[in-house]
This record gives structure tokens, C-alpha cells and sequence, in this order.
């Protein structure tokens, strides 16, 4: 009881902050992203009962939270309907252009309108990616070949060039 | 494929969003969740099975002096379904306690996992419909002989609209069911 407390507390200090924005890559209402953070620390609480120090504390985590975060999705199935995957966001770009400059607040709000709409398998590549991390790391938490990793960063880079580009010329 | 390159503005929107303060109290939460948790699936289940056997109970005592062998046979038939069903929630409910390893797969594994589980589910929702169903069949069965003849028609429309919600119920649990189904097979060809 006493270890698992001790790598709770050092995972809430090194990721607490990257659960908090990853409850909001999955909930966009407040209320409700309240419960799902809390079922993430609850979840990773219990789950560090089994850490058996073969991958990272920061894989056990990150997994733990977005494998908690997908179940919630799954849960809330009326609304997982109308989620897509990269590819088809991808499929309805126009074009293809360079960044704009568009402020911090527009770039996060398109950030979220995007992430939302993501299939649960998506949302942890794009969070991840978001979160720095490398095509290995994150094929480590998914379970996807880095290769496989890598192609969807690539798309997601050029999703993302072309929506701040459309949001640059719109503001 | 050319190397595009990296978004440092749009990562660091993302890393200085605002957080959030409160507190996560896990050991209350964990006690309250899991009381939640066994509280609704135990009153989802047991519902369906209470008004099966309260369905029975009335038949068995409505017609009891009668001594009639198919209201006899279908009372037993739902109090059999009832325990039957009783025992696989006894099962399940040890089952859909998520394990602390099976929250540390890869994300692919626990994402088909956790399909799997709901399709399973959705698959089963028979036995949790079934005695109720069985009860009314029983009923209607008994009502249109010969015991109480013209009861049936009273009893008709309640009965009807029973087995109707029921038979809906089933479909749309198992079209939603096929729907995960291929969802499950789509993730196979990918990975």
C-alpha cells in the first residue's frame, strides 16, 4: 500500500499536468471532464498495484489514463458515432499550405475542435504528440508499430498546418 | 514521404492551457465509485428478475387451484431462468471489475478489449430480458386457454406491448453489438 501510494504521488508530481490536458483531449464539457480526470487518478491509483517497473512509470501512466479515457469514450457511445480518424479528417483538407500566425486561444480551441472529433486509438497519438513525445514512445503506449506511429504524425502535422492556416486567414 | 515541419506554437498552445486545481481525493473516490458501480448493475439486473418472478408469483397464485400444468411448467421455467441469470451476475460481476493489469495494456489491446467486453454484453442482453419474456409468453399462453378465456383479451395489449419493448430492446442491443463487431474486425486489419 505504501509503494503504490509513493509511485502515485511521483506520478501525480512528474504527469499531473499532462493528465489534466489529456482529460481534455477527451471531455470537452467541464463538469464532466472533472469525473473523467478523477476516474483517471482513481484508475491509476489502483492500477499501480501491478507496476512491475517493465516499462516506464511514464508509459504505466500515460496508458493507465488514455486506456481509462478510451473506456469512458466507449461508454458514451451515441457520441463515439460521429467520431472519425485521421484519415477522413485528412481526406476533407483542401489544399495544402504553411502556418499562420493566429493567437494561443484560437490554436487551442481548433486544437480541442479537432481532437474531439477523433476516434480514442487518434486521440492518444495526437495528445501524445502534443505532449513532445517521440514516434517510439508513443508506439510503446499504443501498442502500433513506429512506422505506423510515424505515418500518423505525418498526417497529423498536416492536418494541423492546414486548419491554423485556415484559422490565420479567418481572423 | 518529405519530413514536414514541427508545430512548436501549436504544442506549446497545447502544454500552457490552463489546468485544473482541485484536489483528487483517490481513496474516497475508489470507496464511492465502486459502490456506484455495483449498485446500478446490481439494480439493472435484479429489476428485470423481480419482475419476472413477481409476474410468476401471480400466475402461480391466480391459477394455482386449477392445478394447471403449463402455467406450472412456465413459473417453473422463469424461476429457473431468474437463478440462472443470478448466477452468471455473480460471474460477470467479478469479470467487469477492471484488473490493475488489464488497465496497463498498449492502447490497441485495451481498446479491442474493452469492445469486446461491451459487444459481449450487448450479446447477453437476452438473459437479462429472458425471464421477463418468458413470463409474459407464460401468461399469454395460459390466458388463451381454456382456464380464463376471455381474460386474454383484457390482459392483450399490456402483454403485447411487453413483449414488443422487449423484442426492440434485443434487436437494438444486437445491431449495436454487429456495429462493434466490425469496429473489432477493422482494428484487426490495421494493427
Amino acid at each position: 500500500m505504501g509503494l503504490e501510494k509513493d509511485l502515485y504521488a511521483q506520478a501525480i508530481a512528474e504527469h499531473g499536468r499532462a493528465l489534466d490536458r489529456l482529460a481534455a483531449g477527451y471531455e470537452a464539457d467541464p463538469d464532466k471532464r472533472r469525473d473523467l480526470r478523477q476516474e483517471i487518478h482513481l484508475q491509476l491509483w489502483r492500477s499501480l498495484q501491478a507496476f512491475d517497473g517493465r516499462c516506464s512509470l511514464k508509459t504505466w501512466t500515460l496508458r493507465v489514463a488514455h486506456n481509462t479515457a478510451a473506456s469512458y469514450v466507449i461508454r458514451e457511445r451515441r457520441r463515439t458515432a460521429e467520431l472519425v480518424s485521421l484519415e477522413e479528417i485528412e481526406s476533407t483538407r483542401i489544399g495544402s499550405s504553411q502556418p499562420a500566425d493566429i493567437d494561443r486561444d484560437n490554436t487551442l480551441r481548433m486544437l480541442q475542435e479537432i481532437i474531439l472529433q477523433l476516434r480514442p486509438l487518434d486521440r492518444q497519438i495526437i495528445i501524445s504528440y502534443l505532449e513532445e513525445m517521440d514516434a517510439a514512445s508513443i508506439a510503446e503506449i499504443t501498442g502500433l508499430s513506429p512506422a505506423n506511429v510515424a505515418m500518423k504524425i505525418h498526417r497529423i502535422k498536416k492536418v494541423l498546418a492546414h486548419r491554423i492556416h485556415m484559422e490565420g486567414t479567418h481572423a | 514521404m518529405p519530413e514536414l515541419p514541427e508545430l512548436y506554437e501549436v504544442k506549446a498552445a497545447w502544454i500552457s492551457q490552463c489546468n485544473e486545481d482541485a484536489p483528487v481525493d483517490v481513496e474516497r473516490l475508489q470507496s464511492k465509485r465502486t459502490w456506484e458501480l455495483s449498485a446500478a448493475t446490481r439494480s439493472e439486473i435484479l429489476g428485470s428478475i423481480v419482475a419476472a418472478l413477481f409476474f410468476a408469483v401471480v400466475m402461480a397464485v391466480r391459477f394455482t387451484p386449477e392445478r394447471n400444468r403449463l402455467v406450472q411448467a412456465g413459473c417453473a421455467a422463469v424461476v429457473l431462468w431468474a437463478l440462472a441469470t443470478l448466477f452468471r451476475y455473480r460471474a460477470s460481476l467479478r469479470r467487469d471489475r477492471l484488473s490493475a493489469v488489464s488497465l496497463a495494456r498498449t492502447g490497441v489491446e485495451h481498446y479491442r478489449q474493452e469492445l469486446r467486453r461491451r459487444r459481449d454484453h450487448l450479446r447477453g442482453a437476452w438473459i437479462w430480458h429472458g425471464p421477463l419474456v418468458l413470463a409474459c409468453i407464460t401468461s399469454a399462453v395460459a390466458l388463451s386457454g381454456r382456464i380464463v378465456p376471455r381474460r386474454i383479451w383484457d390482459a392483450l395489449p399490456i402483454m403485447l406491448a411487453l413483449v414488443v419493448w422487449a423484442g426492440f430492446g434485443i434487436r437494438r442491443r444486437f445491431r449495436q453489438a454487429a456495429e462493434l463487431q466490425k469496429e473489432i474486425d477493422r482494428k484487426e486489419d490495421t494493427i
